[in-house]
């Protein structure tokens, strides 16, 4: 059938063809009569840039984003807020909650009693930052830090806000931060996937993740993040059964690219060339992983600075340092995710115990990239998916409260990169509840990433559906004051 | 019939147009109607697109034929007339409304009275034969000429004069060291943002802030600043009201000022609005200058690294050194400076780093981090004029070669941390003239030569990284179960296992708190003898004692042939049907929801085991959850039944397990029940939910539930 059409357009004359020549070079040389830049291709135009390249020299090489998930309370770590202690068990003001939509587990409530933070406050370095006494390790890097408590979002609950925060839209299915990354620049070594996923578990209330978090959306499925399993091998199946040797199976995958690529030509389904890909890429991952996951060689202050757990496959110490071997060895994107930071009951009891799991391991993390020369490179970012309200939800008493969801203003950090440390950007107000000056809404933050990666967000585009999507969809400015 | 209509409406029409024009100073359009004002560029669209007609169907005159085509070209003209007096009456009453400048105006409004006249013409003289009067297509012509001119002055009100050809035209540049502050920083702000509405042709308010003759003149509601008050600015109290207020500008819908923006205006302004100062003309401290320059900078050089001048390598090189061991890139879409990155100790060669020389010229970042790289290896890192960033953490370097490195004049930053160099290292800064980072972790050298160096070269930052606080008591982390089940097949052993090296293990097996004195030493694998729950510490010279961890053992027994549930789970709790019994898999109590359990609470758990040839059976185990807080207690009564068939059971043990008296640890606990020495085929299991869970618990008064993952059983000889 393909032939008949074929044959059918070879089947013009000679009248035909000139005629039709003369029209199509005649609407060209028309055309650069009235626009005279057509033919340049500069980077004027908005032709799409080539990908696997940055769009600018950026900052950062790679990104590792400790993503606290379930959403940790900001006033109970970066955000201090006096007045909430002095107004306990007061209303919250209708002026300040101006209407703010919210979650069926607080909407039953007759009072919105406020309630500060029960852990102490203290201003560190030069920053003068304010941080709680469960973060004292985060507390010593504040100055390599930049804090920002003004993130926002439009999300209340956490599967649409994990995907707000993640894919840059409320609705799935669309590639996640890692994927974008790896469609645009690739992997610095061939040997290792551009995105791993590393999880942990906290034993506070803890809210899932699942694969939609680091999907490659509409992207090739090439680009997916690659999720490490918490046990002691962190890849599954990696060594080759007893009995094959490398060599053999090189061979077997030699013969095994020759089918697919018979399909592939029958077919034409690039999928399969990203199974190729793949395949290819498992051979290579099979020497280079174990040389990373390793944990057992690494020296006593390694151990020290990370704490004991950094060598405990499963914990976010270890993933933590595992995050920094993938990335020192060119992973360009490393995600972790460490569940339990939901405390709408017993706040106090599973806040503090959570803040030990992550304190010394996220600043241990900051401390060993910026001993090795990499923090300039490197993009480190530590946060959830929103924030937590200045009320109680649940019972109200001095020693422990919950707190329900808060959209409007919560607080992450950022450091290395290019990112300006040693700062607190944004401002909320004295009730912790709206912010005052310099917003920083999720597709803001989502082009300063991208910014730093060299990357223009709004050039980074694929085209699905008939129109062009990109990370931050149709919004986001790159906030040019949290850059050095 | 619309014939004649449309010919009164039209008189009509034209004299209340003409009326309404001729005393149109002393028009005032009440509010009522004035949203009929506002349908005028709505309605417009009807008449341009039925007027059009009028040029299409002389060319399909012959295919309709003569008689259609009159009829066609009557109704087009009734229509237009009626269409077009209407749309000109509603522009005249939107004209009332302010901020339309009168001359763009003036143009628009006469050419539309024209197109009125016009059609009322050719509407009048439809009767003649178009095709033999030569005169009536000059003026069906003339008419459709004043159409499109309408409609482009019309265009023009709204959009502005340049708005069809304003994409392709060529921007000018700003010549920014001649340029004015106002001119390369404020203008672009105003012109953005603001002249889309205040400009010449359509002055909203009656502002114009495209010229700066506007500017300084001001609108309806007054200046826009005051020379001497310049915190009492219009503009300024505009552009930083609330976004919900009407009068903030620019309105809601519009692209708005960012803070930046906002900041450079207030201060321009209070610096007294000078449009023709320079940037150089302001104090370097001057707020505003900084701004405008941190705009600038934004706005030209943010997305512009440092800039490379040497030639840019040729692609067939770079794809050359591109392998699954070694990644070289650009920097950039068009830079030509290079990085490259070496991977995968086992398979490095000496020979990646030789290749590289193809590069020497661009390569500007060199990441060779594990590599098992001696100093020999580097010695072809000679000469890379532009290297300005080299890593060699944990590389097998120890005293970098002068001749090598030291030829590296470029180099900015050097990474050294885990190697083996050592105070040797200080006549390679000598040679490093541009150095600014050294990093050092884990080397030979220490705070003091450091502090030594930093005196010599006051321009290095020197990196020491992480120093341990040797008096810190870090907490160990708990000891692990190297065995991946809870049961162990007969000869089968405990194995415990801790990460850290010297990590001593203390356990105990009869429930005690393991301490660091008088609990046994775990040396080697355990044979345990029965349920047995061993609980375990891991202790350290130096280090605070980990937390303990507890394992509830169970020892295989033997298997059943059958198992066959007599009454059903409860809700979805029916883990991998009924040989979850006795699959030798135990669950996590904290897990319920897992494939591992069974859970009961409408009605007790009745459960069937047969055996092919009858067995001593001398204990059997019932391994259920405890997790308080999902309102799993243990059984309140177990009753175990023996006999040779289904129907022949006899009750043979009952049993008590006791109930927990406050919120306890999620555990997996069993009940051992003794079965007098009987050889039979079949027993029953049944196993009781509390009913009524206990006045201290949450859910007092309710149903409890009963999980369980494994029912085992021992012979005389187990």
């Amino acid at each position: 059938m393909a032939n008949e059409f074929f044959k059918n357009r070879l089947q013009i004359n000679r009248r035909h063809f000139l005629g039709k020549l003369s029209i199509g070079l005649g609407s060209a040389a028309l055309g650069s009569l009235l626009v005279p830049d057509l033919f340049k291709g500069g980077a004027s135009s908005s032709a799409d840039l080539p990908l696997g390249v940055t769009h600018f020299a950026p900052k950062a090489k790679r990104v590792i984003y400790l993503f606290q998930n379930g959403a940790p309370s900001q006033l109970e770590s970066f955000d201090y807020k006096p007045k909430l202690r002095e107004m306990f068990g007061e209303d919250l003001p209708a002026s300040i909650r101006k209407g703010q939509r919210l979650t069926g587990m607080t909407s039953g409530q007759e009072r919105f009693p406020l309630v500060g933070s029960k852990f102490e406050f203290s201003q560190h370095g030069n920053s003068r930052a304010w941080v709680s006494e469960i973060f004292p390790h985060i507390a010593g890097i504040v100055d390599d830090i930049c804090i920002i408590r003004t993130m926002h979002t439009e999300a209340i609950n956490h599967d649409p806000a994990l995907t707000f925060m993640q894919t840059g839209a409320q609705q799935g299915n669309r590639p996640s931060m890692g994927a974008w990354l790896s469609y645009g620049l690739g992997s610095e070594n061939k040997n290792l996937p551009a995105y791993c996923v590393l999880l942990s578990r906290g034993k506070g209330n803890g809210q899932g993740v699942y694969a939609k978090l680091w999907t490659n959306g509409f992207l090739d499925s090439v680009h997916q993040g690659v999720q490490f399993s918490s046990g002691e091998d962190p890849v599954l199946y990696l060594n080759n059964p007893d009995g094959m040797d490398r060599a053999s199976r090189r061979r077997m995958l030699d013969r095994l690219a020759e089918l697919n690529a018979k399909n592939f030509e029958e077919f034409g389904d690039p999928e399969i060339q990203t199974k190729i890909q793949q395949y290819e890429m498992a051979y290579r991952m099979q020497t280079a992983v174990p040389e990373l996951t390793d944990l057992s060689k690494e020296p006593e202050h390694i151990v020290r600075m990370y704490g004991a757990d950094c060598l405990v496959p499963g914990t976010y110490a270890a993933n933590c340092l595992l995050a920094r071997k993938l990335s020192e060895a060119g992973v360009r994107f490393v995600q972790l995710y460490h569940q339990g930071w939901d405390q709408h009951g017993n706040l106090v009891g599973e806040m503090r115990q959570q803040a030990l799991d992550v304190d010394r391991a996220s600043a241990a993390l900051i401390k060993d990239l910026k001993q090795r020369g990499l923090l300039d490179e490197t993009l480190v970012i530590w946060g959830g998916e929103f924030g937590r309200t200045n009320y109680c939800q649940g019972k109200l008493s001095p020693e422990n409260y919950g707190r329900d969801h808060h959209p409007r203003a919560y607080s992450i950090w950022m450091a290395g990169g290019g990112i300006k440390p040693g700062i607190v950007y944004g401002q909320t107000d004295e009730f912790g509840y709206n912010i005052v000056e310099n917003p920083v809404h999720i597709n803001d933050f989502h082009a300063t990433v991208l910014h730093q990666m060299g990357l223009n967000h709004e050039k980074l585009t694929y085209k699905h559906l008939g129109r062009r999507y990109r990370l931050t969809d149709v919004a986001g400015d790159v906030i040019h004051d949290l850059i050095a | 019939m619309l014939s004649r209509i449309a010919g009164q409406v039209g008189y009509a029409g034209l004299i209340l147009l003409g009326f309404l024009l001729l005393f149109e100073s002393y028009l005032e359009i009440p509010t009522w109607l004035q949203p009929f004002g506002r349908m005028h560029p709505l309605l417009l669209h009807l008449p341009i697109g039925v007027l059009a007609l009028l040029a299409i169907l002389p060319s399909v005159r012959k295919e309709i034929g003569d008689v259609a085509f009159g009829k066609v070209r009557n109704l087009v003209l009734d229509l237009g007339l009626i269409l077009t007096i209407s749309t000109s009456i509603f522009g005249l009453f939107l004209a009332q409304e302010d901020g339309y400048s009168p001359e763009s105006l003036a143009t628009h409004k006469w050419m539309a009275v024209a197109l009125c006249i016009l059609v009322y013409g050719l509407h009048a003289f439809q009767q003649v034969d178009s095709s033999s009067k030569i005169w009536y297509k000059g003026l069906t012509l003339l008419t459709l000429g004043v159409l499109v001119a309408t409609g482009h002055f019309g265009g023009a009100i709204t959009h502005g004069e340049n708005y069809l050809w304003e994409p392709i035209q060529p921007k000018e540049e700003i010549n920014l060291t001649k340029a004015s502050l106002f001119v390369a920083a404020v203008e672009p702000i105003l012109a953005n943002k603001c002249n889309k509405c205040h400009n010449e042709r359509k002055a909203k308010g009656k502002l114009v802030m495209s010229s700066k003759a506007g500017l300084l003149k001001g609108g309806e509601s007054g200046p826009l600043w005051l020379a001497d008050q310049p915190d009492s600015s219009l503009l300024l109290q505009r552009i930083h009201l609330p976004m919900e207020l009407e009068e903030h500008m620019p309105p809601e819908g519009k692209p708005q000022l960012t803070a930046l923006e906002k900041e450079l205006i207030g201060e321009w302004i209070k610096a007294g609005a000078d449009m023709d100062k320079t940037l150089q003309a302001y104090d370097s401290d001057n707020s505003a200058r900084q701004l405008a320059e941190r705009i600038l900078e934004q706005r030209t050089k943010a997305t512009a690294g440092p800039s490379y001048d040497f030639p840019p390598a040729s692609a067939k090189v770079i794809e050359s050194l591109n392998t699954p061991f070694c990644s070289v890139y650009p920097l950039a879409v068009n830079s030509p400076a290079l990085a490259a990155k070496i991977s995968v100790r086992e398979y490095f060669k000496p020979a990646y780093i030789t290749d590289l020389k193809q590069i020497r010229k661009q390569l500007t970042y060199l990441n060779l981090t594990d590599l098992p790289i001696i100093d020999e290896y580097l010695r072809d890192l000679k000469d890379f004029p532009n290297l300005e960033k080299l890593i060699l953490n944990g590389t097998k370097v120890s005293s970098p070669n002068l001749e090598t490195i030291g030829s590296l004049k470029s180099l900015r930053s050097l990474a050294l941390s885990n190697t083996q160099v050592d105070t040797g290292l200080v006549e390679l800064l000598k040679v490093l003239p541009l150095l600014e980072e050294l990093y050092v972790w884990n080397t030979a050298i220490d705070s003091i030569v450091v502090d030594r160096w930093q005196q010599d070269f006051p321009g290095i930052e020197f990196h020491l990284g992480f120093k341990p606080d040797l008096n810190e008591k870090l907490k160990m982390s708990p000891p692990a179960l190297a065995n991946d089940k809870m049961l162990l097949n007969s000869g089968e052993l405990v194995q415990l296992k801790h990460s850290l090296p010297g990590a001593i293990i203390r356990y105990t097996l009869d429930g005690a708190e393991p301490d660091s004195l008088a609990s046994e030493i775990y040396q080697e694998p355990l044979a345990l003898d029965g349920i047995t729950t061993i609980r375990a510490k891991a202790f350290r010279e130096g280090w605070e004692s980990s937390e303990t961890v507890s394992y509830t053992m169970f020892q295989a027994g033997l298997k059943p042939s059958g198992v066959k549930l007599l009454k059903s789970t409860s809700g979805n709790y029916r883990g991998s049907g009924e040989s979850t019994l006795i699959d030798a898999e135990k669950g996590d109590a904290s897990n319920f929801r897992s494939p591992y359990w069974l859970g009961f609470q409408d009605n007790p758990m009745e459960v069937l085991f047969t055996f092919e040839e009858s067995k001593q059976v001398q204990e059997i185990v019932l391994s259920y959850a405890v997790n308080m807080g999902s309102y799993i207690m243990p059984p309140r009564k177990v009753e175990v039944w023996a006999g040779d068939s289904l129907t022949d059971l006899q009750k043979v043990h009952t049993a008590n397990p006791l109930q927990p008296s406050q919120y306890g640890p999620n555990t997996v606990e069993a009940v051992t029940i003794p079965v007098r020495q009987s050889n039979f085929t079949h027993y029953k299991l049944v196993a009781y939910p509390v009913a009524r869970l206990p006045e201290w618990h949450g859910g007092a008064g309710d149903r409890g539930w009963v999980f369980s993952d494994e029912v085992l059983f021992f012979g005389a000889d187990d």
